[in-house]
């Protein structure tokens, strides 16, 4: 019988969250991770992703002729619990705690409770005497949350977007079936949307107020209002699209950030002001058609707005994920 | 719901059949922050437990 110990559950999961572990900051957290590792007698592999991010993969070694298992949990948390919005948010914060039946604490949904999950049932096995033919691995990796770097936002903490999970497969982190445990309220889910990032430029000409009268058109914030709306006319054609939906779901296209403009100096109109696009693309679309697909959508934006010199960037393209097998989410 | 991104986006490619399944009971809570109901919690790690005899086989 094959029992978990809630208390050693919920111990295991407050100490992950009471290590911070920001996105481009997890080494601590893995390090908390060999330490569980070698708890259970795992073969712990440390895998230095770059300066302070590692992976932790620790391997529960079968008796042979059974499949590999992968768990595989992301350490780093959507936040930092330092926003200025979540400051005062105790649930937010890399301080666990416990109340009515519930555990507070900043990454223990998304997703250290997950681990915690990983580690108890590994030990609850042993505890009961299981001995498993196939091996399993506990991957606890780096930089996982949606987020990439861009323009001015360089460095680790912006690395994130499986950065720590690409580095795992091509380092021995691999099995036979992975079971992921992010947050699906307890439904199974054999695949999920991609995204790609499209950054849209609408350029303009750089002028003082003193001699802007008159030249409304030539400003490139404006001009991006009305490249805004024509990008808000295709938005449903996207997402009406029956090639982009995946299980009944459509793909969602969000308008994400707009740039443009020097509040220090509102006295100058931008040379160019951007859009910035979070399009989702079904799993069973590959990549390098949806970048040629809305990469399309721009070149009718630049031909329907000649005097903008319109131009797309795609920087992101993260693929969705898709079991080859199964039918049912 | 399939939505957001997880890493099986990176294990797929790689050939590694990947299924996500997690707790987690609804939107966070506004004034206390990220949370998890402890029952739903151990009940995850059982079926995790459960999950890893299945695959792996007894010895």
């Amino acid at each position: 019988m094959v029992s978990v110990d809630r208390d050693r559950l919920v111990d295991t999961a407050s100490r992950l969250v009471n290590v911070p572990s920001f996105t481009g900051d997890e080494e601590n957290a893995a390090r908390l991770m060999v330490e569980l590792f070698e708890g259970l007698n795992l073969q712990v592999q440390w895998q230095q992703v770059e300066e302070g991010r590692a992976n932790a993969l620790g391997t529960w070694a079968g008796a042979g002729g059974g499949k590999s298992l992968m768990f595989n949990g992301h350490l780093d948390t959507s936040y930092s619990g330092r926003e200025p919005w979540l400051r005062n948010v105790p649930g937010f914060q890399p301080q666990a705690f416990e109340r009515d039946g519930r555990l507070y604490g900043l990454g223990i949904s998304n997703m250290k409770g997950a681990v915690a999950c990983y580690v108890e049932a590994v030990r609850a096995l042993q505890d009961a005497g299981v001995r498993l033919r196939g091996d399993v691995l506990i991957a606890a990796v780096c930089g996982e949350i949606e987020k990439t770097q861009q323009g001015k936002a360089q460095g680790a903490e912006y690395r994130g977007y499986a950065a720590g999970t690409r580095d795992l497969v091509t380092h021995g982190g691999v099995a036979e079936m992975c079971l992921l445990g992010e947050p699906t309220e307890g439904k199974v889910v054999l695949g999920h949307f991609g995204a790609l990032w499209l950054r849209i430029r609408v350029h303009g000409d750089f002028i003082h107020t003193a001699f802007s009268e008159g030249r409304r058109d030539r400003n490139s914030i404006l001009r991006a209002g009305e490249v805004l709306d024509a990008v808000l006319e295709w938005i449903p054609t996207w997402e009406g699209d029956p090639a982009n939906s995946y299980r009944g779901a459509k793909a969602i296209v969000n308008v994400g950030a707009i740039e443009g403009g020097f509040g220090w100096r509102a006295s100058r109109t931008p040379h160019h002001t951007d859009l910035f696009l979070d399009v989702r693309v079904p799993p069973t679309k590959e990549m390098a058609v949806a970048r040629r697909e809305v990469l399309d959508m721009v070149r009718g934006l630049a031909e329907r707005f000649p005097d903008f010199a319109v131009e797309g960037e795609v920087f992101v393209t993260a693929p969705g994920g898709r079991s080859r097998r199964g039918t049912s989410s | 719901m399939t939505r957001w991104f997880s890493d099986a986006s990176a294990l797929t490619r790689y050939g590694v059949p990947t299924v996500n399944y997690g707790t987690s009971t609804g939107l966070m809570d506004v004034e206390l922050g990220e949370n998890l109901e402890i029952d739903a919690l151990v009940k995850t790690a059982e079926v995790y437990a459960r999950v890893a005899m299945e695959v792996c086989g007894r010895a």
